[in-house]
């Protein structure tokens, strides 16, 4: 053991524990137990005044000393006054040494803390730690010792020589300067009888005493016990004590006896100091005593007597001070199951104990043993146990708020050094049982201290030690917590990683085999190592969706759930996992992964706009073979999705999904086919305007498509269907200029041809008819063709050219009616003389024959007919018979009757019905006429000649009349055979009401025009308005 | 078997076309025909506001069935009663919406072919008609449509054969009958033309211009009186309408009341600003009327003179006896008539 006995003026510095100047204390190190200073309770009592008081008592010291040095030195006075004033002048040196040195050490300890506090915040502060600077309190002590040197010297035996004597020493002790022995020797020796004998041999005992000189020092003690009035009587008997316990160390023999007496010297203060205890005096002396009682006690080894003592004291609670401490010195004496069982004593003798938590500290210490290693945890626990803040101790102190807080910070600070420092030690040593002690010490934190800004970190380093431990699954659930705590982010991405890979070592400690699970249909209950595995990556990927180990571990999770049969949540995962990453190998197989489920599950709208959207991620598809795999899917979905719509009836929407795969995809392979599909789909949508469209697009896009042929013939039939005849009639010739040897060709341009003639583009239609009949020489529409294009000329009067074109047809007419009409027809277009000769001779042909030959009939008969009626009105319109020349005259009216009537027969017998019609009226006028003519002569001659004849003119005139009314009979009969409407109809009837007005009534008849037009409508629920 | 119900109704007023209905029951159907003739007797409409309430039923549906996929069938219905009611602009939208829906639909042509006819657009209509699924399948009323294109392009024969074939393929084609019976009668077919007419009413017995025709055949026929009935309710119904005063004057002429006469074809001289088909001959009548009316009066002024003598002596003398008679016959004619013949 090492007792120090430290001078009280550098008491504090040396045990630099923030103990300020001239505050006396005892301070109690490891290891070193220190006995107050006697300056604590005789020469230097603690002054309390302000700073500012002391600087006014400073200043007139200063003044003091000026004034006391000026006198000496120009007064020159001498003997007891020089003695007086000299002595006066050197305590006023010591005093203002004393303040000085108060100041430099507040000083210094203000540098201190300020470099202290530097240190903290700038560890990397080269700033050298700041020293005390005594200079100048050393030259006041300096200057006063030797003014004091020389006073002694110049006065040996002055009556105040004891006292300079004194404080010589004093102040050499103060200066640590060892002759201050020589001259307190001087005073103890040399002046028995004064009054500072007492105190001088104080202080040579106290000189002793530091020195180890226990002998030397006891016998200084005792005699400074002979002055009982002594102020530090009871502080030599005190000291004394303690040079027997000193003694009693460095005695083999007689140890019991010194710490016997040692102790009797300590009792004997305590009761000594009763007293002055209760006046306040002493107090600190009294206390110590007891306190170094318990030290002396311990290592005497009488609990039992201190026990009865501090009983017979009243200071019971003091007992347990006394154990306390008795304790610490147990545990200071390697005694540490003593130690334990005094600690744990007062633990249970005195739970709701102030100093409880200093106890549990010492506890937690004591356990640090390096042998029992998890032990500590344990104490760790019982100290957070005992002082949490439901115990009966924090309920106890809950109103002193300083110590519950103190208290708290403490055990917290303990726990966490404790826990963190076995950590590091199984860090370093792979010790097992640290780990254990570190990961029950963490985890006993943060049930005491979760809330603590150090618990983030406490459970970074449990989750740590856990999965040292093997125990991963713990691990990663305080990973997770680590990694999940808001406003933390220090260990976030390690705790993130780290729960992945406890999660993982858990699935293999707990053999959690599923790799190769056939995937399940249905949703399969997760193992819960799997689930703890599954949110470990879940965290992951949250916080570091950027990751690189992001892709692996989704990967893996997304393929996992697919084998349980989330099937739905896997794709999402492999989706992302895609999308995310395409540059990585999982990025591309969970593209592919997903391509195929969608393709798989029919999915066509998903694959399709999945398979769209990976094409457009060039790091996807720089994975050749992804590539072309992506491609093929997404012509998959096209078809499928696009089959699927129309299988639905979704024709518009399937049509839309083509079209935009060849907005997408215009260079495809299938682009032409997906535009082929819209085009089937929009007219089966009833979206004409798109069919055309997108056939446009197909025909002007995708010259080499074998479907653009269908698409081409398609648009022209739907142009011509929606009346738009022009662009119709353009795509038909197109179709077939483009695709000649296509078997719609033929009648594509044959409506090309009837569309032009129709919109009245003669010269284009002939151009279209012309080119049929040049290709298409046998086809059976070529002679419809030709018939066709004849007609069309004829009707847009170019003669010239209708005659070559019927010429044509007539060459290669089938049927003899054919050529029949067809010679008619170039009759119509030829010069008046091959027209009159070729009808004239057609007419010759059919008068003799059966053939119907409807267009030559009418052609004819018109043609002749057109001559015939011109006689006929000639016939008419002659003069009245002359009755100079009756005879004459009536048989050459009647050959002319005769020649026309022949005509009108002739055509009756070569024409249509039209002309038979019209032949007979005008047989009937003209007999009429001439009926009329005959009655109307008046003949020349005798009177009865002139009855005579004029009874044979009016017999020939009725005749003719009767012959008149036949032809207009017959004619009105042939006109109800007439399949046509012709005012020949109506002109018999008005013949016959002339001849017989009863029966055909001449009532004019106004009529409305033949505009009806019929519409059939269902009758629905829409339109059934309409039956009412 | 459902039965064939027959009904009428006089037409929608104030369009430029006139309908008429004929529900067929047998089919589901209701047969509308329209005319854009000015001269057709105009009806009081299918029922007030029954066209335009199917044409708001329909509209609606196609609104709110966008998917439906009747609408075809809607926009074509819908084509149909617009083209009935003459509003030939949005015949032809929705026909067009029809055919965008189903290309190759014939009804769907025939209506726009119908349309283009209404327009003036013969060569449309015509192009339209011919193509070669059109030529395959004539129905009834594209022969009907064909003939009367066949008019406008004074192809009488071809119209003669279509008229013929409408009227074959369905007898119940009204418009084909009304149409052909015009005809018909405008070219002095009278039996013929009275076949059509009698057709037309034994269907849709109240179709005022088959009627109107009917009274004009039966006028020349010889049923003069019956004709007068007829003719004299169809101008009580249609005062105005041109056709029916020209043949009411015409019959009355005919039936020799020429004062009636002379009023009657001063009111179709009167009826209209645009030029009239028969003008001269009303001219014509009008004169002839008042020639004779003017013979007449100078008869009167001699019954008076008789009638002198019969007051002095109470035997009836034959030309005495000969007026009252003739007073008996006109009472039952005309009573205006016979109040000027008695000088009140």
């Amino acid at each position: 053991m090492f007792i120090k006995w430290v001078s009280l003026s550098y008491l504090g510095f040396i045990l630099s524990s923030g103990l300020s100047f001239g505050q006396n204390a005892i301070k109690k190190t490891s290891g070193v137990v220190a006995s107050p200073g006697v300056d604590k309770f005789t020469a230097f009592p603690s002054t309390t005044d302000t700073t500012e008081n002391k600087l006014k008592a400073d200043a007139i010291r200063v003044t003091t000393i000026k004034t006391v040095s000026n006198i000496l030195k120009t007064s020159k006075p001498t003997g007891a006054k020089k003695l007086e004033l000299t002595l006066r002048l050197a305590e006023l040196l010591l005093e203002r040494h004393d303040y000085l040195r108060e100041t430099e050490y507040a000083q210094f300890q203000a540098n201190w803390d300020a470099w202290s506090k530097e240190k903290q915040i700038n560890t990397s502060s080269s700033k050298p730690e700041p020293k005390p600077n005594n200079t100048n309190s050393k030259l006041e002590l300096s200057n006063a010792i030797a003014i004091l040197r020389k006073l002694v010297t110049e006065f040996p035996n002055n009556p105040k020589t004891p006292k300079a004597l004194y404080v010589l020493g004093q102040s050499m002790l103060l200066a640590e300067n060892d002759n201050a022995e020589e001259y307190l020797t001087r005073l103890v020796k040399g002046f028995p009888d004064s009054e500072v004998f007492p105190d001088g041999c104080l202080a040579l005992g106290e000189f002793y005493f530091e020195r180890r000189k226990m002998p030397l020092a006891q016998e200084y003690y005792k005699k400074v016990l002979n002055f009982k009035d002594h102020k530090a009587f009871v502080y030599a008997i005190y000291k004394l004590g303690w040079t027997n316990y000193n003694l009693a160390h460095e005695s083999e023999n007689q140890s019991a006896k010194l710490f016997q007496q040692s102790l009797t010297s300590m009792k004997l203060v305590v009761r000594m100091t009763m007293k002055s205890k209760e006046t306040s005096k002493n107090v600190n002396l009294h206390d110590e005593a007891i306190n170094d009682l318990v030290v002396i006690w311990a290592d005497a080894g009488d609990i039992e007597g201190a026990f009865a003592f501090f009983k017979e004291v009243g200071a019971e609670d003091k007992y347990y001070d006394m154990l306390e401490r008795l304790a610490g010195i147990y545990a200071d004496q390697g005694k540490k199951k003593e130690s334990m069982t005094l600690y744990n004593k007062i633990l249970a003798e005195t739970p709701l104990r102030k100093r409880n938590p200093e106890v549990l500290t010492k506890m937690v210490e004591l356990s640090e043993d390096g042998v029992n290693i998890v032990k500590l945890a344990d104490v760790v626990k019982t100290m957070n146990d005992f002082l949490s803040p439901t115990s009966p101790w924090s309920k106890e102190w809950e109103k002193d708020k300083d110590l519950s807080t103190k208290v708290l910070n403490n055990r917290e600070k303990l726990t966490k050094f404790y826990g963190t420092k076995y950590h590091k030690i199984n860090q370093k040593s792979a010790n097992r049982d640290y780990a254990v002690s570190a990961a029950k010490i963490y985890a006993n934190y943060l049930e005491n201290f979760e809330k603590n800004p150090s618990a983030y970190e406490i459970r970074f380093y449990l989750a740590d030690l856990l999965l040292t431990l093997n125990q991963p699954e713990t691990s990663a659930k305080q990973f997770l917590i680590v990694a999940q705590t808001k406003d933390q982010d220090k260990y976030r991405k390690e705790a993130s990683t780290s729960a992945v890979a406890a999660a993982e070592i858990n699935l293999t400690k707990n053999k959690i085999d599923d790799q190769n699970l056939s995937p399940s249909s249905k949703p399969t209950a997760l193992p819960k190592e799997r689930v703890l595995w599954k949110q470990a990556i879940e965290n992951f990927v949250s916080f570091y969706p950027q990751d690189p180990l992001a892709p692996t571990m989704m990967f893996s999770l997304a393929s996992t759930l697919f084998r349980y049969g989330y099937k739905t949540d896997s794709v999402k995962i492999y989706e992302t996992v895609a999308q995310r990453f395409p540059a990585t190998k999982q990025g591309k197989d969970s593209a592919k992964f997903v391509i195929e489920y969608e393709f798989e599950n029919k999915n066509y709208d998903n694959l399709y706009a999945k398979a769209s959207s990976y094409l457009k991620m060039p790091q996807l598809i720089e994975d050749k073979p992804l590539h072309t795999h992506l491609l093929g899917r997404l012509r998959e979905a096209v078809f499928g999705k696009g089959l699927a719509l129309e299988e639905e009836s979704k024709f518009r929407e399937a049509a839309d999904h083509f079209s935009n795969f060849q907005k997408s995809y215009p260079a495809d392979d299938i682009a032409d086919k997906a535009t082929f599909n819209a085009i089937t789909n929009y007219y089966k949508a009833g979206y004409i305007v798109g069919a055309v469209s997108a056939s446009e697009l197909l025909i002007a896009t995708y010259p080499k498509s074998k479907l653009r042929a269908d698409v081409l013939a398609s648009l022209a039939e739907t142009r011509e269907n929606l009346g738009e005849f022009d662009l119709a009639q353009t795509n038909y010739m197109y179709f077939a200029t483009q695709y000649p040897a296509d078997t719609r060709s033929r009648l594509a341009v044959v409506n090309s041809a009837r569309l032009r003639k129709g919109l009245g583009k003669i010269a284009d239609a002939k151009a279209a008819y012309l080119y049929f009949i040049r290709s298409w020489p046998n086809d059976p529409l070529a002679n419809e063709s030709k018939k066709e294009l004849a007609e069309m000329l004829e009707s847009a009067s170019s003669q010239v050219e209708a005659r070559e074109a019927w010429q044509t047809y007539f060459t290669s007419a089938i049927s003899p009616e054919e050529r029949m009409n067809a010679e008619a027809h170039i009759a119509l277009n030829s010069d008046e003389k091959e027209k009159s000769k070729i009808l004239r001779a057609i007419a010759t042909k059919l008068a003799n024959s059966k053939m119907p030959a409807q267009e030559a009939r009418s052609i004819v008969g018109k043609y002749l007919f057109s001559f015939a009626e011109k006689d006929v009105d000639n016939f008419i319109k002659q003069a009245p018979i002359n009755p100079r020349t009756l005879e004459a005259s009536i048989k050459a009216k009647n050959q002319i009757l005769i020649s026309i009537t022949n005509k009108l027969v002739d055509i009756t017998k070569t024409s249509g019905p039209e002309y038979i019609v019209a032949s007979n009226v005008k047989l009937g006028d003209m007999h009429r006429a001439f009926a009329k003519d005959l009655i109307n002569v008046e003949p020349l001659g005798k009177k009865e000649d002139v009855e005579a004849q004029k009874n044979q003119l009016e017999k020939l005139s009725l005749g003719l009349s009767d012959q008149a009314k036949e032809y207009f009979s017959d004619a009105w009969k042939a006109s109800a055979d007439i399949p046509s409407f012709t005012p020949w109809s109506k002109t018999a009837f008005s013949r016959m009401s002339e001849i017989n007005p009863a029966e055909f009534r001449n009532i004019s008849v106004e009529i409305i025009s033949p505009k009806y037009l019929g519409h059939r409508l269902k009758l629905t629920e829409d339109t059934k308005s309409l039956s009412h | 078997m459902k039965t064939t119900t027959l009904a009428f109704f006089l037409l929608i007023s104030g369009c430029a076309a006139t309908t008429a209905r004929y529900v067929d029951g047998s089919r589901n159907e209701v047969a509308l025909v329209s005319t854009d003739s000015a001269e057709s007797l105009h009806g009081q409409g299918i029922k007030k506001g029954a066209a335009d309430g199917a044409i708001k039923k329909l509209t609606a549906s196609l609104t709110e069935k966008p998917k439906d996929t009747n609408r075809k069938d809607s926009f074509l219905e819908l084509a149909r009663l617009y083209l009935a009611k003459g509003n030939l602009d949005l015949a032809e939208k929705n026909v067009k919406k029809s055919l965008e829906l189903d290309i190759k639909n014939l009804d769907s042509k025939l209506v726009l072919a119908q349309v283009y006819y209404r327009k003036g657009l013969m060569d449309m209509a015509t192009m339209l008609l011919q193509g070669e699924s059109m030529t395959q399948i004539r129905g009834s009323e594209m022969h009907n449509l064909l003939a009367l294109i066949a008019i406008k392009k004074a192809h009488p024969e071809e119209a003669w054969a279509h008229f013929e074939n409408a009227i074959r393929l369905d007898e119940t084609n009204i418009a084909a009958r009304l149409n052909y019976g015009m005809m018909l009668l405008d070219h002095s077919l009278d039996r013929k033309a009275g076949i059509q007419f009698e057709r037309t009413l034994s269907l849709v017995p109240t179709q005022p211009d088959a009627l109107l025709m009917m009274a004009m055949i039966k006028a020349r026929r010889g049923d003069l009186a019956g004709a007068e009935i007829d003719l004299e309710k169809l101008n009580s119904d249609h005062g105005k309408n041109h056709v029916v005063l020209y043949n009411y004057g015409s019959v009355l002429y005919a039936s020799e009341k020429y004062q009636k006469s002379l009023e009657v074809l001063k009111g179709y001289l009167a009826s209209t600003k645009v030029a009239l088909p028969n003008s001269d001959e009303a001219i014509a009548m009008i004169e002839g009327a008042q020639d004779r009316l003017k013979e007449l009066e100078k008869g009167d002024s001699e019954v008076a003179e008789e009638v002198k003598k019969m007051q002095a002596s109470p035997a009836k003398t034959p030309a005495l006896q000969a007026e009252e008679n003739r007073e008996a016959e006109l009472k039952n004619s005309d009573a205006d008539a016979l109040n000027d013949l008695i000088g009140h």
